[in-house]
């Protein structure tokens, strides 16, 4: 069995779902705001990217890719919140109110870029809505320095992307006053106010890290997949939501194993399925959905819907 | 009632009168323009014909491309009947599909409720089977510009397809794949109706040929990525070690796809064959694909006329609208013309049955870009010739190049790959 590509795809989809599902559960436990719009910062950090590229001429690279992508998610992040869910907020909305917002803001988010697209298109004789792969020419340099020719452009830009963004995130939340009080915040809000601290701000800065990782994921995607569409976010959703839910929108390390697991399931297990039990891929999302919920079944998430552990339940009932 | 009051009661009526004559008139020819065929002014009818394409969803790449094409034929009618002195307008209602059957059923039942009678799209084979008992029901006309799944070739119903079933055009292929001394081949493609149909009519008219279609390895459309489908591919090719890859696929997947195998030395060391699902889309031709596709000598098929110098007109016509030739750009150009000619033929008559005769008889004597638009029983085009197609690097861009042609059971390759 050719393994060796199963395994590539496996690694870089465990990134992609790691940038964009740790900043999902991250701004449900600050915000408690389940946001179905999530997915388009995906498809907007990738769209920045592939614009910037053929608008500026080809081969951008990453370093001004990752900023472009972070600083535009970020900013689309923060502004739905606050023109969108703040003001919701203020009106003491239920969840249900959130989550059908956050739909329709999806939908307005990705006809826009249709609409971009559209005209970018006639603008540019380019087409924008189907585009190829982006090559970046500062990792092609680092390829040729250290000698990593041989290896896919885009196993390199996924871990100098996810490492360092794992990086950040740890010393931002275990060594940095802010992040403290970013967890502070998510744990008891109301305490984190008497303490003086600006939540307001303190939640702005969360909608605009939230946004801006989960784009990271769209520059990843531009270098790996030889087709990206302004359907991106939406194709990747159900996988994205799937590694959020099963880390209970609570915990980022299940979260993040979450996404590993549903990297592999995909890509590794489907494989070896087809090959030697002869079951056609098109069985996907079967397969991907009955693990999910056997997964959800055996270990119920930890915050989801904000009720009290399904299993802390259970205990207390047995004592 | 003093005689004042009585003068501006009547004027009160008088005045109501004329604004309710006023808005009456307005409405009834706001109202009665949406109607089709219509009357504007004193002597121009104006004829809607209703159009759904896929301009956003996965297909998007390849219909956005139809719209530019679309106007062309448009003001081509228009000046063909200015010219024959006939006072009738022809005018495009285009509606977005998004590629989906749902979305291609939604646009039919809206142009059709606002007067259209007959429609332009919808491009997938599935989008024409959602449609299909909708448009038999109603007896609204349906002419699909890309649909070639041989399961929607029904005598008598009221869909008709400028693009020729795919029965001819596997038989086709599988001729081509005996005579480049192919024996062994794993069929890869996506699961929709045309694909699935050509693969198995490919399979049948293969293996009747001597042939042996070792595996047939099927992946699901609407994914965001395809890479562990051509890993499973890989590893196919590497056990049973075909001689050749069968591969159908559309814009997005395919490039998608290709990029991946691109990747994969077991895929670079096999023939690939493949139709015309992803011809003329830009983001197929990458440096990385052209490269892969002639390292595996690749070639594609697709149901063009062999020598047609409508064809090049047309492509050269187009480019003044801003557009290049994509996958059926001649056959959706040919589905406007004919239905113009047949509503001209028609008298601008709305009445289902004699549209639908008209068509048929305008087909008879209609050559376009796309062939002869002659029908055949079950209404689809008639036509039995085919050419090859590669890509490759031609004067300094990457480009789909003809370089063959089949008619009938002749197969002639005229450049060298």
């Amino acid at each position: 069995m050719e393994i060796y590509r199963a395994i590539l795809c496996s690694y870089v989809f465990s990134w992609i779902y790691i940038l964009s599902s740790l900043p999902l559960t991250l701004s449900y436990r600050t915000t408690k705001v389940f946001n179905f719009a999530h997915p388009i910062f995906i498809t907007y950090g990738a769209y920045v990217v592939i614009i910037v590229n053929e608008v500026l001429g080809r081969e951008i690279p990453l370093a001004v890719a990752v900023f472009l992508a972070f600083v535009v998610g970020g900013l689309v992040s923060l502004i739905s919140h606050l023109l969108v869910f703040k003001p919701l907020s203020y009106q003491r909305v239920s969840s249900n109110v959130y989550m059908v917002t956050s739909m329709g803001l999806w939908f307005i988010y990705q006809y826009v870029l249709y609409i971009v697209c559209q005209l970018l298109t006639r603008r540019y004789d380019v087409n924008f809505l189907s585009y190829s792969t982006i090559e970046y020419k500062d990792v092609r340099f680092l390829q040729d320095v250290l000698g990593l020719n041989s290896m896919p452009q885009y196993t390199i830009t996924a871990t100098l992307i996810g490492v360092s963004v794992g990086v950040a995130l740890y010393i931002l939340f275990n060594k940095t006053v802010l992040g403290l009080s970013l967890r502070g915040i998510a744990d008891n809000a109301s305490l984190v106010a008497i303490c003086g601290v600006p939540i307001n701000r303190l939640v702005n800065l969360t909608w605009f890290l939230v946004g801006g990782i989960t784009a990271l994921s769209g520059v990843i995607w531009v270098n790996f997949s030889g087709s990206t569409t302004p359907d991106l976010g939406l194709n990747i959703v159900v996988d994205n939501f799937a590694a959020a839910f099963i880390g209970g929108l609570y915990s980022l390390p299940i979260t993040a194993v979450a996404s590993i697991v549903l990297a592999l399931i995909e890509n590794m297990l489907l494989a070896v399925l087809n090959y030697y039990f002869g079951v056609q891929p098109t069985v996907r999302i079967a397969i991907v959905f009955g693990i999910v919920l056997a997964i959800l079944v055996a270990r119920p998430p930890m915050g989801a819907g904000g009720g009290l552990p399904y299993r802390f339940i259970k205990r207390v009932s047995r004592k | 009632m003093p005689p004042i009051a009585g003068k501006r009661l009547l004027a009160l009526i008088f005045a109501t009168l004329v604004i309710g004559l006023i808005i009456g008139y307005s409405t009834g020819y706001y109202v009665g323009g949406l109607g089709t065929p219509q009357t504007g002014g004193v002597s121009e009818r104006t004829y809607t014909l209703g159009v759904t394409f896929a301009l956003s969803g996965a297909v998007s790449s390849v219909c956005v491309q139809w719209e530019p094409v679309v106007r062309m034929a448009i003001d081509d009618l228009n000046n063909l009947a200015k010219s024959m002195g006939l006072n009738i307008v022809f005018k495009p209602h285009i509606l977005d599909d998004g590629g989906t059957a749902d979305g291609a059923l939604k646009n039919v039942q809206t142009l059709y409720a606002t007067g259209v009678r007959i429609v332009i799209g919808p491009a997938l084979s599935s989008q024409v089977k959602a449609v299909k008992a909708f448009s038999d029901s109603n007896k609204l006309i349906i002419i699909a510009p890309c649909s070639n799944s041989p399961a929607l070739a029904i005598r008598g119903d009221y869909i008709f397809r400028t693009q020729p079933s795919a029965l001819g055009e596997s038989k086709a292929l599988a001729a081509l794949a005996v005579q480049e001394g192919l024996k062994s081949v794993v069929s890869f493609h996506l699961n929709d109706e045309f694909c699935n149909v050509f693969a198995q009519s490919f399979k049948k008219f293969f293996e009747e040929s001597g042939g042996t279609v070792l595996y047939d390895l099927v992946y699901q459309s609407g994914q965001a990525d395809y890479g562990s489908d051509v890993a499973s591919l890989a590893s196919w090719v590497a056990k049973l070690n075909p001689d050749a890859v069968f591969y159908c696929g559309y814009a997005t997947d395919g490039a998608n796809v290709l990029t991946h195998a691109a990747d994969e030395p077991t895929l670079r060391g096999v023939r690939w064959l493949t139709v015309e699902g992803f011809y003329g889309a830009s983001e197929v031709l990458t440096h990385k694909v052209v490269d892969f596709a002639r390292a595996v000598k690749m070639i594609g098929i697709r149901p063009v006329p062999i020598t047609n110098p409508l064809y090049d007109e047309f492509v050269e016509k187009l480019k003044k609208y801003g557009a290049a030739p994509t996958l059926c750009s001649e056959n959706v150009y040919d589905a406007v013309m004919i239905a113009g000619l047949a509503v001209l033929r028609a008298g601008g008559s709305s009445d289902p049955d004699v549209l639908r005769r008209a068509l048929i008889e305008a087909a008879k004597t209609y050559y376009g870009p796309g062939g002869w638009g002659l029908f055949d029983e079950n209404g689809d085009r008639l036509q039995a010739s085919f050419r090859l197609w590669t890509m490759a690097f031609v004067n300094g861009t990457y480009q789909y190049v003809d370089i063959g042609h089949i008619t009938d059971s002749n197969i002639v390759i005229e450049k060298k790959l």
